[in-house]
């Protein structure tokens, strides 16, 4: 194979390439001028908006895919720049919460946003992977810096369980990725997901290709918490920084849907793979149903709002694999997965926003006790937390009502009874999710609260708590933007 | 602190039938698959394959030190003693590298796993000492043994009964200079130079995170 | 088949046995005659056969025999297995390593008595024989990792000895060896830069000339080398990990045959660093001056002396093993040169001082490098 280094190779991926470049200078910055209260958050949301103007401007200019950056390792595609945009808004509303967060719970925030903003880098490499090894690359880079995230807070030893035993699931998870991706190897010869999708899709059957993609995909469910594979998130999930919860519930799902989404509509897409008895949409009808009930009914118990919102994700991400389904029945229906992706993010960064906000040090406050009469208190921050919740719950007018919408048409649209009876699943299970997404309402709203909070006063809370509760509201009541985008964020578009 | 970790007792040294079960259940789906390689059509495709040479040998006898191996590492009871087991498997698979011509990987494979990472392993089990003692036995934890061993020979069913469908596919001879140190280097920094600089990235994502980690004791010492 | 083993194991006897167990042997006495020396004793001069006595030289014979004979004592509660396994963990790899050094020029066995001047295109291949055990595409980084090994017989035997002190000791060896070897393997990228080879084979044959040794082309690269290979060896200044007079060491526990098994090995390192020296940055065989066919200049005189193959062979062998010699004997005095290091100066040099030296270094000889080939 022939190679020459291509400088507009360097172009396409200038987001990516400058936000690694940039989370290096934040580190350095923060080796030079010390670890704490020096608001290097700024610093990182400077780097994130000038990361994100270049994946705009690619997207603007974008007039076909680039498929062959260095020999076929990254592919620039409008799905892949869609992702982009939310792991870098994601990005930056999550160290907007933490530069106040950070401080109160006595952080050391350099590392804490270069972290941040690697795992963003972690995640764009993997939805830009054209080729395994860079995917398994992206992964990992993601994960690492997330697993450390979820363990830095400062003498927690909850933080420290979470992220332990993140990462031993997580360490357990790339184990399988790895060896199914051998095993593909092992048959084809090469991990270039093109090269591959076209080797794979002329070996019906071939039974070493079957258990690998069944590993590449289990891996996959671990890492966006599908059920048999979700146990980690609760403990995770609670025991991370609150403002790393909100990004793992936004950007990472985003990432591992995003990852998911490539592989079994780029890869495993021939019919070969996706029917019958060993295909795997099958598969993911039954997790996608086992997901979103045992989430859910995991939900219905928890009195901590943030261990509810872990299991509320849960039961997202089996919403999220009706997507799924749908995109490997038809790869056009990807802009419904994509809106929900959109508004499950920014609604959950919002909520987590919220519970990021309401403890000051030592203090947590995340029990609904905790949280009676936050209304009486703080009516702004008890409105926005109802629009979240609500927006969780499927309620109009809010963002996630629509998104279940469209997603469930797009699911209808295949007239199976299968699908049918999915969303008829689903519809249940909103349903039986509202119960335990009224429950800090009625908390904050209709109950006496003992003591008022000592909530973060910064601003910069204040602006995510506007900032996503105007989100939803519009993708609520105009989605037409963010969808007509969403429908044009194609793989290989 | 207790550095030293005693010997355990003799009546406990022997994890005899733990360390069969394990065996059984690894070995079950490898002899089968084997079984499943003598059917007719594998046999077919085993004549015109070339006759059995010192190759293959090698390959055969290192594999099977690597099973060995990863055997005794996962029954031995003494961290330190699983420890070295788990050395010896590198090594053997150092050893199947050699034989499939992958001098370079094979090089690496002792380098970096045996030489630093495995020492680091010992490092950390040796400071550690096995303070907690778990019993072993057949009878604890039996249900989710029952289970595992039951998941095992699932997935070890469907994988052979899938193979037994068909014959492996005929293995290419390799080229000359195959896994040298200039093959790999000319593969390294042409095709995989984006991935070979991305890992810089992943490990500096893992150095800052250890950091980030260990950091904390240090400094709630000094609020102490 | 069967010629290929017979000259393998002659180069093995040879080499490894002839070679560097007597040059180990013999070094146990000089560095104790050196430090006599230097203190202004007499040192071990006594050991004799009858009226033999040659300056004391029978004295590592003496100490073997004595060691051998002692009694085989084992502590209570030491882990068996791993308290036996631990010294031959120590010496194999030290013994090992040396099966990929080229102890001399190719020789070819049917014209020794000729003058050749290109032997590898003047020989039948049959007849050619490289003075090297193994010829290993991987060459270095065999040596690198193989020598990796020899980390587990120091934390092996501090650990199987039941005793605090040995396990102690064990893994201040294991964090002092593990720090410096990033270094050593930072400090030869250099030489793979230079020479673009693994093969040590190779990087010798372009020392020709005593402009192209490694030590000119590398300076800095040399100092880090010797650096963390001294350390490698557990040697002075930083021979924390035994420090024989103040400090207890890993093989505390050790006595006997199993303790010389231990000693020895040490001393073999210090001959293999010798010899890697020699190969990497003094050019290995090479005699200055002297090609396949004889001298065509001798210190800048041009002359035309040739010479038959076996006498070159014999000044370029001869030339290694005296190279080999200075080396060590130039490890060895360094050890009553230089005070030990404290624990924290040892880790803080290793990792703040020549780590990030041998990496400028890499980069400082990758940048040069760049330049001279886009000035061609």
């Amino acid at each position: 194979m022939s190679f020459s280094l291509n400088p507009a190779d360097f172009v396409h991926l200038a987001p990516v390439l400058f936000l690694t470049v940039w989370a290096c200078l934040v580190l350095l910055a923060s080796a030079i001028g010390g670890g704490h209260g020096r608001h290097y958050g700024l610093l990182a949301i400077l780097g994130l908006i000038l990361s994100g103007l270049g994946v705009a401007l690619s997207w603007v200019q974008h007039v076909q895919p680039a498929t062959d950056l260095f020999a076929g390792m990254m592919v620039v595609d409008r799905f892949a720049l869609f992702l982009d945009m939310i792991f870098i808004i994601a990005g930056i509303l999550t160290a907007l919460v933490a530069d106040a967060y950070l401080e109160e719970h006595r952080f050391t925030e350099g590392e804490f946003f270069a972290l941040l903003l690697l795992s963003i880098s972690g995640m764009m490499m993997m939805v830009h992977a054209g080729d395994l090894v860079m995917f398994v690359i992206g992964l990992e880079t993601m994960s690492l810096a997330i697993y450390a995230l979820v363990a830095s807070w400062p003498g927690q030893r909850r933080s420290a369980e979470a992220g332990f035993k993140y990462f031993l699931m997580g360490a357990v998870a790339s184990a399988f990725l790895l060896y199914g991706i051998a095993l593909l190897y092992g048959v084809t010869g090469t991990t270039n997901l093109a090269k591959l999708a076209g080797v794979i899709n002329g070996k019906a059957g071939e039974p070493l290709v079957l258990v690998g993609m069944f590993m590449i995909l289990g891996a996959m469910g671990f890492k966006v918490a599908l059920v048999p594979f979700h146990m980690w998130t609760p403990d995770a999930y609670e025991g991370a920084p609150t403002p790393v919860t909100g990004f793992m519930a936004a950007a990472v799902k985003a990432a591992g849907f995003g990852a998911l989404l490539r592989l079994v509509a780029g890869l495993f897409s021939a019919d070969a793979w996706t029917f019958g008895s060993t295909g795997w949409i099958n598969i993911f009808w039954v997790l996608s149903v086992l997901t979103m009930t045992i989430g859910n009914i995991s939900a219905l118990r928890q009195n901590n709002v943030k261990r509810m919102l872990a299991y509320s994700s849960i039961a997202h991400a089996g919403y999220l694999l009706i997507g799924v389904v749908v995109v490997g029945l038809d790869p056009s229906q990807m802009g419904a997965v994509l809106f929900y992706v959109v508004a499950y993010a920014v609604t959950t960064l919002g909520a987590f926003a919220v519970v990021a906000w309401i403890g000051s040090r030592d203090v947590e406050r995340t029990t609904l006790e905790d949280w009676y009469g936050v209304a009486k208190h703080h009516p702004a921050v008890a409105l926005a937390m109802m629009l979240f919740l609500f927006s969780l719950g499927g309620l109009p007018p809010t963002a996630g009502f629509f998104a279940k919408f469209y997603l469930f048409k797009a699911a209808l649209s295949f007239d199976s009874p299968q699908m049918l009876t999915l969303v008829l699943i689903a519809i249940a299970n909103s349903v039986v999710s509202m119960y335990y997404y009224l429950r800090p309402i009625v908390a904050m709203y209709f109950r006496e609260g003992a003591s008022a909070p000592k909530p973060l006063t910064s601003f910069s809370v204040y602006w995510v708590l506007g900032i996503t509760s105007a989100l939803v509201l519009i993708l609520g009541m105009a989605p037409d933007a963010t969808l007509a985008w969403a429908a044009q964020a194609l793989m290989g578009g | 602190m207790d550095l030293l970790s005693q010997k355990t007792p003799l009546s406990q040294r022997r994890p005899f039938i733990s360390s069969l079960m394990a065996t059984i259940a690894l070995l079950v789906p490898w002899l089968a698959t084997s079984v499943a390689w003598a059917t007719p059509q594998a046999a077919a495709a085993a004549k015109t394959a070339p006759a059995f040479n010192g190759a293959l040998w090698t390959f055969y006898i290192f594999g099977a030190l690597t099973i060995a191996g990863a055997l005794l590492t996962i029954t031995r009871r003494n961290p330190v003693t699983a420890a070295l087991w788990l050395v010896f498997t590198l090594f053997a698979t150092a050893g199947v590298y050699l034989s499939l011509h992958a001098t370079f990987m094979a090089a690496i494979q002792v380098l970096v796993y045996a030489g630093a990472i495995m020492v680091l392993f010992m490092f950390v089990v040796m400071m550690v000492g096995n303070t907690e003692r778990q019993e072993f036995g057949i009878m604890r934890g039996l249900f989710s043994k029952v289970v595992a061993l039951g998941a095992i020979a699932l997935l070890g069913w469907r994988l052979i009964s899938l193979l037994m469908r068909q014959a492996p596919a005929k293995a290419a001879m390799v080229s000359d200079g195959y896994g040298s140190v200039h093959s790999m280097g000319g593969v390294l920094f042409r095709e995989y130079l984006f991935p070979f600089e991305a890992i810089s990235v992943l490990l500096l994502v893992a150095i800052v995170g250890a950091v980030v980690i260990s950091r904390r004791s240090t400094e709630e010492k000094e609020e102490v | 088949m069967l010629t290929f083993i017979i000259a393998t194991a002659i180069k093995v006897v040879f080499f490894v046995v002839l070679f560097g167990l007597t040059l180990s042997a013999i070094l146990t006495w000089m560095e104790r005659r050196q430090s006599a020396m230097m203190q202004d004793r007499l040192g071990p001069v006594r050991a004799n056969i009858g009226k033999v006595r040659l300056w004391g030289l029978l004295h590592p014979l003496a100490d073997a025999l004595k060691l051998v004979v002692k009694e085989d004592f084992r502590p209570p509660h030491a882990y068996r297995a791993l308290y036996v396994l631990a010294p031959m963990l120590a010496l194999l790899p030290a013994l090992l390593v040396f099966a990929v050094i080229p102890f001399g020029p190719p020789v070819c066995i049917d014209q020794l008595g000729a003058a050749l001047a290109d032997v590898g295109g003047m020989c039948k291949p049959d007849q050619l024989h490289y003075l090297q055990i193994a010829n290993l595409d991987i060459g270095l980084l065999f040596v690198f990792g193989i020598a990796s090994l020899g980390v587990y017989g120091a934390v092996l035997a501090g650990w199987s000895s039941n005793n605090n002190y040995a396990l102690l000791g064990g893994l201040r060896a294991a964090a002092q060896m593990l720090s410096y070897e990033v270094t050593m393997g930072m400090a030869v990228m250099g030489i793979f830069l230079v020479y673009g080879s693994l093969e040590p084979m190779s990087i010798v044959e372009q020392q020709s000339t005593m402009l192209d040794w490694g030590i000119v082309k590398q300076p800095l690269g040399f100092i880090l080398f010797f650096f963390a290979a001294i350390a490698e060896t557990k040697r002075a200044p930083f021979d924390i990990p035994e420090g024989e007079s103040e400090i207890v060491g890993y093989f505390v526990e050790y006595s006997g045959t199993r303790f010389m098994v231990f000693y020895l090995g040490e001393f073999i390192e210090i001959v293999f660093v010798g010899t890697l020296i020699t190969t990497l940055y003094l050019g290995g065989w090479q005699f200055p001056g002297l090609a396949s066919d004889g001298f065509h200049s001798f210190f800048g005189f041009n002359v035309n002396w040739l010479m038959p193959h076996w006498a070159v062979v014999a000044l370029q062998m001869g030339a290694f093993v005296t190279k080999v010699f200075i080396v060590c004997f130039f490890q060895l005095a360094i050890r009553w040169t230089l005070p030990r290091l404290r624990y924290d100066q040892l880790m803080a040099l290793g990792w703040k001082g020549l780590l990030p030296a041998s990496i400028f270094n890499v980069v400082l000889t990758a940048a040069v490098m760049l330049a001279l080939q886009s000035v061609k």
